[in-house]
């Protein structure tokens, strides 16, 4: 095992160079000076100018190096967007507040749709069968700037029981998870649902029924480790993408997450923040995906890692 | 919630009063310059290069409040700003990536102001007078000015702030503006000359600055109103401009000084008690909150800002309905709103195409069903209200007359647009407003021409670069342009040869660049200039479309004389808006009908 989460471990480092290529061949691809906001044509002397002061007169290839050569070192630049702070502490800075309002998102959608679907399956094709699908299919049809909007205009601007936006104190906190939990929850619920359901009509419940046993000790001890497999297969890999932000969750209501980053980053061609977001990114995913290989093996003794 | 409508109240936006308040403002401005006095700047010609009467300048000194105010601890005032624009509180640091639309360039006062009269008025200088030639300018500075460190602000500081603009280390993003303006600068920014060089050192003692120009510069004066000063001690010290971004190592000389700045959350003003300039702020506290433009006018309607510019249509329309009496309407920075074409490549290298799209535009029709308060038509470059702004005789050059377009397409050898080429029309990062406008454009001229646009809504980074690239990369699109400065060359500067667009016209550029420098007769400068602005209407290298009139929204409880109508008649923050370049801070207060609990906003 050990051996195998190393190798993985070696493979992500080759990954992650593959990506850090890709992307920065990308950036300097996308048409836009990261300095041409102005009005009028900065004067060539100034281009110049900028172009050394940010490394940009020297060839792409010096360039990569140069940037993967103090990244290496755990330098990411300084973002062209906030430049009184390094990427480095801008991450810090605003990662936290992402993971904590994504946190409270699956700390919402996971139980209450892993129970939803649960009393959906075994619920199988009557009315709380029916409601729980049609809660989960306006949650999933639903984007997430939608039912934020609708949640502002209830409780901030009609009711005032809430803050519409911003950040410090436990009610900045309710609406945003409450419209970044109800996507996930929608999907858990909906997998949960089908996985139960395809397994509960599997052969060896069947005999555990036939042997007697309880229909919460067949659930509970055979059909939920079973239907865990596909759940796992599916919702981890969910995580990293509730983790690493919403951009309409967190410009809606104020929240000085990192999402916004990754739009305004591309946007203002923050070349040293892209990169370092996307190798976050790549990071996050290449680790969840080995979590959820271990949890396999874990889950069904079958499986072995090599 | 929302707050309750005055239904009795007149539409404070009407479009007709708008026009008619601009029309006035327009009639003074041109009687003014007749008489030989436009807004303090042609006039130094004829006043032989003198600052502008004290008596034009606003009575700011002892800022007590009225009784109708709020206490001094809830003489907070609270506003929004884009957080992708946070890079920094100051003008020589960064111009597009600053905070803008808020509360900004405060920390220090700029030499001159804008007042609300929109006229040039004395700032961190006291007077200010000019060589024979016109191009040795030298400010006296207000020898009580001091930085909150205890130390007083003297031309060094304005040295140091200049050269660190030059300084090619920085590459600031605004060097065009004092390109050909100012002695040594275009040396300096490209480095060949040391930055102490620079047309910009002391005069006879400390609190005496002196600019050199390589040409007669009457504007220059109108032109400081982007001089708001850096610490030349800090910016040693640092290295850069940024220490004003950290309250720990900000240090101010103006009204305000900074006490927070969270990331993506606020930055908050507190009254600088250290302060002895002329701009004396009732207001103790200003706090911005940083926030998508998106959520603005969520946070107005819940009372969390109490004011906010720049609404999409669909605000308005609420707000028209629900608080008509919180609308504003101003000139803003007398911005133009222009379809543009590359003149040297086919099919606008021909004039008749040209006029044949500037023919076949309602200007009325886009003002009545999209604009509303927001904008009025334009038939040509400068907005009424500006210096030598010409619109009434130039409207017919431009006009609405859909026959006239479609004989000129004709005459262009696209007879009802058959052969002629599909277009893109470029669009410069659209707010919603800019959307419907632009495709009412590309309908009216597939309508009326018969021939297919599509639109094509580019990030600003992406047109930009398009733009201003040699040659140029956009072959026809749809941008505004607002004043720099309070002086026609700033706004026909843009037309010039090499400078925005591709369209070049010797004739033109001499007009403009000998009334630029022109030091006789203000009226005989107008006249140049709108000799030169009837060249670039008739050759169509823009089709002009409207001028912005930018809305804003203010809470019952923002009051002072910022919101009266001033003596055009027009009721609005003026451009640039809260900061120490203009008079706004000294006019604004916060009335005692604020909601309570303010000091916690």
């Amino acid at each position: 095992m050990a051996r195998y989460i190393l190798g993985r471990i070696g493979g992500l480092a080759f990954v992650l160079v593959a990506v850090s290529i890709v992307t920065f061949a990308l950036t300097r691809a996308v048409p836009g000076d990261p300095f041409a906001s102005g009005e009028r044509q900065v004067p060539a002397a100034t281009q110049a100018a900028r172009a050394a002061k940010y490394g940009f007169d020297k060839p792409l290839w010096r360039q990569y190096l140069n940037y993967m050569g103090s990244a290496l070192h755990g330098d990411f630049g300084v973002p062209f967007q906030s430049p009184t702070r390094t990427v480095t502490q801008l991450i810090a800075d605003t990662w936290p507040v992402t993971i904590k309002i994504g946190l409270g998102a699956i700390l919402i959608a996971y139980p209450l749709g892993i129970l939803l679907g649960t009393i959906a399956a075994t619920h199988r094709n009557g009315p709380i069968d029916y409601a729980v699908t049609f809660v989960a299919s306006l949650g999933l049809v639903l984007p997430n700037f939608v039912v934020a909007t609708w949640l502002i205009l209830l409780f901030a601007v009609r009711l005032g029981w809430f803050p519409s936006g911003g950040w410090g104190t436990p009610q900045h906190l309710v609406l945003p998870i409450l419209a970044y939990s109800l996507g996930p929850m929608a999907l858990v619920a909906r997998y949960v649902r089908t996985c139960l359901v395809d397994t509960l009509d599997a052969d060896f419940v069947r005999t555990a029924r036939a042997k007697g046993l309880s229909d919460r000790r067949v659930l509970s001890g055979h059909v939920a480790r079973n239907a865990l497999i596909p759940f796992i297969t599916v919702m981890l890999p969910e995580i990293p993408n509730i983790l690493t932000g919403s951009i309409f969750i967190e410009q809606m209501f104020r929240i000085p997450g990192l999402g916004r980053f990754f739009v305004t980053s591309t946007f203002t061609r923050d070349y040293p923040m892209i990169m370092a977001l996307v190798l976050l990114v790549a990071v996050v995913w290449g680790f969840t995906y080995l979590l959820t290989d271990i949890l396999y093996t874990m889950l069904d003794p079958r499986i072995r890692l090599r | 919630m929302a707050d309750r409508t005055n239904e009795t109240a007149p539409d404070p936006i009407d479009s007709r009063e708008i026009s008619q308040r601009l029309a006035t403002l327009d009639q003074r401005i041109r009687r003014r310059s007749v008489l030989g006095g436009a807004l303090g700047l042609a006039g130094l010609a004829a006043l032989g290069w003198q600052t502008p009467s004290a008596a034009a300048g606003p009575a700011l000194q002892g800022a007590s409040l009225p009784d109708d105010a709020a206490p001094p601890d809830e003489q907070v005032f609270v506003l929004p700003d884009d957080p992708t624009t946070d890079k920094t509180p100051d003008f020589y640091e960064s111009v597009y990536e600053r905070i803008s639309q808020s509360c900004f360039d405060i920390l220090s006062d700029s030499l001159v102001r804008l007042s609300r009269n929109i006229e040039i008025v004395p700032g961190a200088a006291t007077k200010w007078t000019a060589s024979n030639d016109g191009q040795t300018w030298t400010f006296n500075l207000d020898p009580n000015l001091m930085w909150n460190d205890g130390t007083p602000v003297t031309a060094r500081d304005y040295i140091a702030t200049f050269q660190y603009g030059a300084d090619p280390k920085h590459a600031w993003d605004f060097t065009w503006f004092y390109q050909g303006i100012l002695k040594g600068w275009d040396e300096a920014i490209a480095g060949k000359i040391p930055l102490d060089q620079l047309g910009v050192h002391q005069g006879a003692d400390e609190h005496e600055l002196v600019f050199e120009t390589v040409v007669p510069a009457p504007y220059l004066p109108a032109m400081l109103l982007y001089s708001p000063t850096l610490q030349a001690a800090a910016l040693q010290k640092n290295g850069n401009g940024l220490y004003n971004a950290d309250p720990a190592t900000s240090v101010s000389a103006g009204p305000f000084k900074i006490t927070e700045w969270t990331l993506d959350q606020r930055v908050v003003y507190e009254k600088n008690p250290d302060y002895k300039g002329t701009l004396q702020v009732p207001v103790n506290k200003v706090v911005v909150k940083l926030a998508d433009p998106k959520t603005w006018f969520t946070m107005y309607q819940n009372n969390e800002i109490d004011y906010m510019q720049g609404p999409a249509p669909a605000d308005i329309q609420v707000a028209q309905q629900d608080f008509p009496d919180q609308i504003y309407s101003g000139v803003g920075d007398f911005r133009t709103w222009y379809l543009f074409f590359d003149v040297t490549k086919p099919p606008f290298d021909k004039l008749e195409v040209r006029q044949a799209f500037s023919h076949v535009i309602d200007r009325d029709a886009i003002k009545a069903k999209i604009l509303g308060p927001a904008g009025i038509p334009a038939y040509s470059w400068l907005a009424p209200g500006f210096p030598a702004a010409n619109g009434q005789a130039l409207k017919s050059i431009q006009n609405y007359d859909v026959a006239a377009g479609k004989k000129a397409l004709a005459d262009a050898g696209f007879p009802d647009g058959k052969g002629f080429p599909n277009l893109q029309m470029w669009v410069r990062n659209p707010v919603p407003l800019d959307l419907s406008v632009s495709q009412a454009l590309a309908s009216m001229l597939q309508e009326n021409l018969g021939i297919t646009i599509e639109t094509s809504n580019k990030d600003q980074k992406t047109f930009m670069d398009a733009l201003t690239a040699k040659p140029t990369e956009i072959l026809f699109g749809f941008v505004s342009y607002g004043m720099d400065f309070l002086d026609p060359f700033n706004m026909l500067s843009v037309w010039l040869s090499g400078g925005r667009h591709s369209w070049s016209n010797s004739q033109f550029d001499d007009l403009v660049k000998k009334a630029a420098s022109f030091t006789g007769d203000p009226a005989e400068r107008t006249k140049m200039f709108q000799d030169a602005e009837k060249i670039l209407v008739e050759d169509v290298p823009g089709v002009f479309i409207y001028h912005a009139t930018p809305v804003q929204f203010a809470k019952p409880w923002v009051k002072g004389a910022v919101l009266q109508p001033d003596k055009n008649g027009i009721k609005a923050l003026h451009w640039p808006g809260y900061t120490a370049m203009d008079t706004v801070p000294a006019e604004l207060y916060i009335g005692k009908d604020a909601p309570k609990g303010r000091e916690n906003m």
